[in-house]
């Protein structure tokens, strides 16, 4: 075996994949899980229970990403229950050699449901690929918070990320109509990219919440808390659904302010993993 | 300007290069150049000259503040953000309205309507296009128009109309496109030298500093497929939605 091809084969071999697949039910006024998959490094857990809703807790066991990766989580939350999923831990997405990650969420939630999807950030180290796509469902009375940071390289280690590929595609239906799509793509020279103003301004975090349903109410209560934000924050509702905006020098900063937001849009309290 | 234009206007552009400099243009490339000039003039009433795409609140904030900064911000919104993404949009419609291929029409239509990073830049390319769909259907109709249009199921952000209009009128799309960046980057540099402001001649010289960017920003649209949309314009997007809050505006975005 020619010594690249060996290489290859070898380097195929060690790639993580992990799958997450479960949907939970409403039962005597509960959230009760219903049937769970999981297999590979990615894994679920459900800690203590709640008033009437359900958490569950994302581990990657592989304890980060690496080019070639795959990883799938199809989640779905049944007529009238409360489900909120976070991460154990930030996620870090490594330098790739050549294949880009794949991450690929699809959630989904039937009439009355309240699905939060709450991840810690994910910190993408200089020459990182990775493609992730999210694709909701909603039924048109689900209601949705979901958030997401990506943090160009760790800034407290004096890390940034210069080259690479980040790829996130998202996709928002509700009542079966497409209400907000997205697809955020940097690759190449990401460090000079970033730097431009009216891409980031030199900031090395992002992060984008969306609230649904979503009014001018809202907008004008995450408006009025804008004296406290620590980075940029912009907010905006339309065709039923909110959304907002963030750009901040760091993780820590834009996590505080993703923290106001999701407090001004949200009655219950977020996921303990996110105050550690 | 009819003998520079002309070449784009053609689908063999090896042939072109060597054409006479006083070679004709043919029936069709003449009305193809008579149209989108016309569609793509800020003349055309689709109040264009309305929305500055949250340059306003850019100008506010002392992100674009003279020439060079405008200039910067402008082509990283052809190349990362709106430019681009709308550009793809509009070959798609256009590709699906020529084959006549209605589902894949309304797809487009949907996707783009969705593709909105703010409420006033979901209004800009939603009330635009619906004007522009309403002059074409009362000035410049065509046989293959009404059902184009219906396929959209009343889902027709601007890139979406013109893409279509362009495609039942035969105007080829490389033309299409690029016309298009040159209407929307036309209208973003007077926005933007309204209000930091900037003279007549400083404007031309960012139009014509920015040609080689609008040339790029098309060619790349037009072999681009839909999973290639994508952009990183994130604080656009910002000014885009702070712009609703500021105090005193000229524009509706």
């Amino acid at each position: 075996m020619p010594l690249d091809t060996a290489a290859a084969a070898i380097f195929a071999a060690n790639r993580a994949q992990g799958a997450v697949k479960f949907d939970v039910k409403r039962e005597d006024g509960v959230t009760r899980r219903g049937r769970l998959h999981e297999s590979g490094s990615l894994r679920v857990r459900f800690p203590s229970p709640e008033a009437d809703g359900l958490s569950a807790v994302f581990i990657n066991t592989a304890g980060g990403i690496a080019g070639g990766d795959r990883f799938d989580s199809e989640i779905a939350a049944g007529a009238g229950t409360r489900l909120t999923l976070t991460t154990a831990a930030a996620e870090k997405v490594y330098r790739a050699a050549a294949a880009p990650a794949q991450i690929r969420i699809a959630l989904k939630a039937e009439a009355n449901a309240h699905l939060c999807w709450l991840p810690q950030e994910t910190i993408l180290f200089d020459r990182a690929r990775v493609t992730r796509s999210i694709d909701i469902d909603l039924a048109d009375s689900a209601s949705l918070l979901l958030c997401e940071i990506v943090v160009f390289g760790r800034a407290a280690m004096g890390e940034k990320m210069l080259s690479g590929e980040f790829v996130d595609r998202w996709r928002l239906r509700r009542g079966g109509k497409l209400v907000f799509a997205e697809t955020v793509r940097l690759d190449g020279d990401i460090g000079m990219m970033l730097a431009r103003p009216a891409v980031a301004g030199g900031a090395a975090a992002i992060g984008t919440a969306l609230i649904v349903p979503g009014d001018e109410a809202l907008v004008q209560r995450i408006r009025d808390t804008a004296p406290r934000f620590r980075g940029e924050v912009g907010i905006s509702a339309w065709n039923g659904i909110a959304m907002a905006r963030f750009c901040a020098q760091d993780g820590a900063r834009l996590r505080a302010d993703m923290m106001a937001v999701l407090g001004c849009a949200s009655g219950t309290a977020l996921p303990r993993l996110w105050l550690a | 300007m009819i003998i520079t234009a002309s070449p784009m206007l053609t689908t063999t552009s090896s042939t072109d290069e060597a054409a006479p400099a006083d070679a004709a243009l043919s029936a069709a490339q003449g009305a193809a150049l008579y149209r989108l000039m016309t569609w793509l003039s800020p003349a055309f009433p689709v109040g264009a000259f309305s929305y500055s795409s949250g340059i306003e609140w850019a100008v506010e904030a002392g992100d674009i503040v003279d020439a060079p900064t405008l200039q910067d911000w402008l082509c990283a919104m052809l190349r990362h953000g709106a430019g681009f993404c709308d550009a793809v949009l509009l070959a798609h419609a256009h590709r699906a309205a020529a084959a006549q291929d209605h589902a894949a029409l309304g797809e487009v239509a949907e996707l783009a309507c969705a593709y909105a990073p703010s409420r006033e830049r979901h209004l800009e390319t939603t009330a635009q296009g619906r004007a522009f769909i309403e002059i074409a259907r009362a000035a410049w109709h065509s046989a293959r128009l009404d059902a184009a249009i219906s396929a959209c199921d009343g889902m027709t952000a601007y890139p979406v109309a013109v893409g279509l209009v362009s495609a039942a009128h035969g105007v080829p799309l490389a033309a299409t496109l690029h016309g298009f960046l040159h209407a929307v980057v036309s209208n973003w540099i007077s926005a933007g030298s309204r209000l930091v402001p900037l003279g007549q001649t400083a404007s031309q010289r960012l139009i014509a500093a920015l040609e080689p960017v609008v040339i790029g920003t098309g060619a790349r649209a037009l072999i681009a497929s839909l999973d290639d949309l994508g952009g990183a314009t994130f604080r656009a997007d910002l000014a885009g939605m702070r712009h609703e809050a500021q105090y005193t505006r000229l524009f509706r975005s």
